[in-house]
């Protein structure tokens, strides 16, 4: 050890830093791996996976009397350890030699794309964190660039996972999910049954693969969005409907009632090929039959009065009626104003 | 101004007649229509395949496919909507909504591509009452709006 401590401080003479003399250097910290090990390991998988493959690597560069690499790697350990989230290294930023440095680029972008893709992190975080140590341990061998036999062991353990992951990162080609609701609150959401075997989905992007995979899925909002783009796109507006009262007795449409038709008449307009039904209730006393026809002069007038306000929107179909006697049995009794109403449906 | 009329299934209502409307005879069995589209895509109906636009009316039965690059999306008599992305096909195998001597239920049966399927009075009524059938596997509806694919052997 005397001897590591000495010859580290001289490697560290001529171009250590304040801050990496404060953070061990000259007592051996910097590299030691049983300082590191000690520290509590993360619960989250790919920080778990930085922290033992950083170790693993500050172990071997440590045999090899490498301090700087050593120091290196035992760093990256701690900050996983201490739940920092940090990408592997930039080849672009080292002076590799060119050959010894093949493929490296590629490979960069690709683990790095990985490492910001939330929806890989959740279904191959462990992976993810494996294949970066593995990228890392092939970027400072291929500077060094004369190993070639480790520089072939570090590429070939990384594309070894990189091929896993492109497995299980991917969203899979059958799966549904559960999107969040339009208006808010929480969805009744999905059964899925396949060969005896069910799952039930019930809240936003809680999703499952389907055929081989059928199983949970976590998935990640973004991605979502973009695997299902040209579906959600054409996503008709959601149907929308008016309501409006009349007095007792009463078929006049007064000015708040205009209103709400206007209102749906634009809502109309906004719509391509909208749909406009017409429905009128009545109050549930008295006679039936007066109810009804009352119901329907109703709905008959908000339907002519609406029909005139599109009468120069092309694609519009109509569809007008008074609830029947069994419909108006379940209206409240009395005289509510909710059972004078007429709906006006638009979709 | 092209409108069509029809009396509100299951209701005793009212017919609006109105000058120079037409009455479609196939309106009553009219289940849903076509609202959006975008793009190339189809609708099969009872084995004649045309181009689907917006108003293009939907039957029981009806085939919808979609292109490159085309989408379309549908609303259906109890509010229920489906949309559907690139590459897609679905059949409408089953629909019934108020309609006499028949449970409501709703069967769209995805083959291929991605949808987007939001349950209506259908689903609110009768839980599981839709489905999205897929190669292998069947998605009830409790009343929620799903995305599902199928692009490989599911």
């Amino acid at each position: 050890m005397k001897r590591l401590l000495l010859v580290g401080a001289l490697a560290c003479m001529a171009s250590c830093t304040a801050t990496e003399r404060e953070q061990g250097w000259l007592n051996g910290d910097a590299w030691s791996v049983e300082s590191a090990q000690a520290l509590p390991a993360p619960q989250d998988p790919y920080l778990a996976a930085l922290r033992e493959g950083y170790l693993k690597l500050a172990a071997v560069e440590l045999a090899e009397y490498d301090w700087n690499d050593a120091a290196e790697f035992r760093g990256r350990a701690v900050r996983a350890s201490n739940g920092q989230r940090f990408g592997p290294l930039d080849p672009g930023a080292m002076r590799i030699p060119q050959a010894a440095g093949e493929g490296l680029t590629t490979a960069y972008v690709e683990i790095t794309n990985y490492v910001a893709s939330e929806g890989a992190m959740l279904r191959a975080a462990r992976q993810i964190g494996e294949a970066q140590v593995q990228f890392d341990c092939w970027v400072k061998e291929a500077e060094e660039g004369h190993q070639v036999d480790d520089i072939a062991a570090c590429r070939d353990a990384y594309q070894l996972m990189i091929v896993l992951i492109r497995d299980l990162a991917q969203l899979p080609d059958n799966m549904a999910v559960v999107l969040p609701e339009e208006g808010g609150g929480a969805p009744g959401g999905i059964e899925l049954a396949q060969g005896g075997k069910k799952i039930l989905l019930d809240r936003p992007y809680a999703a499952a693969g389907i055929g081989e995979a059928f199983g949970d899925l976590p998935v990640a909002e973004g991605e979502i969005k973009d695997a299902f783009a040209g579906a959600l796109a054409a996503r008709p507006k959601p149907p929308k409907e008016f309501v409006i009262t009349f007095e007792f007795n009463s078929t006049v449409v007064d000015d708040q009632a205009f209103e709400a038709i206007l209102l749906a008449a634009a809502d109309a307009r906004s719509r391509p090929a909208a749909e406009v039904i017409v429905t009128g209730f009545a109050d549930a006393v008295g006679d039936g039959a007066a109810n009804l026809a009352i119901s329907r002069r109703r709905a008959a007038i908000v339907a002519e009065t609406i029909e005139n306000e599109l009468r120069n929107h092309e694609e519009v179909s109509f569809q007008s009626g008074g609830k029947g006697e069994r419909e108006l049995v379940v209206n409240k009794p009395g005289r509510e104003e909710e059972n004078r109403r007429v709906v006006i449906l638009v979709r | 101004m092209k409108v069509l009329i029809r009396h509100i299934s299951g209701m005793i209502g009212v017919i609006l007649i109105l000058a120079g409307l037409t009455i479609d005879s196939k309106a009553e069995d009219r289940i849903g229509m076509i609202k959006v589209v975008s793009g190339d895509a189809t609708v099969i109906s009872k084995g004649t395949e045309t181009p689907a636009k917006a108003g293009t009316p939907l039957f029981e039965g009806d085939i919808v496919r979609t292109g490159d690059n085309s989408a379309v999306g549908m609303t259906f008599s109890d509010n229920s909507r489906l949309s559907m992305g690139p590459k897609s096909e679905v059949s409408i195998e089953s629909y019934a909504y108020s309609r006499p001597g028949r449970k409501d239920s709703f069967d769209a049966r995805l083959k291929r591509g991605s949808l987007t399927a939001t349950s209506g009075q259908i689903a609110k009524s009768r839980p599981l009452a839709m489905r999205v059938l897929m190669p292998t596997t069947v998605l009830g509806v409790k009343g929620t709006t799903l995305a599902a694919r199928v692009g490989g052997d599911a």
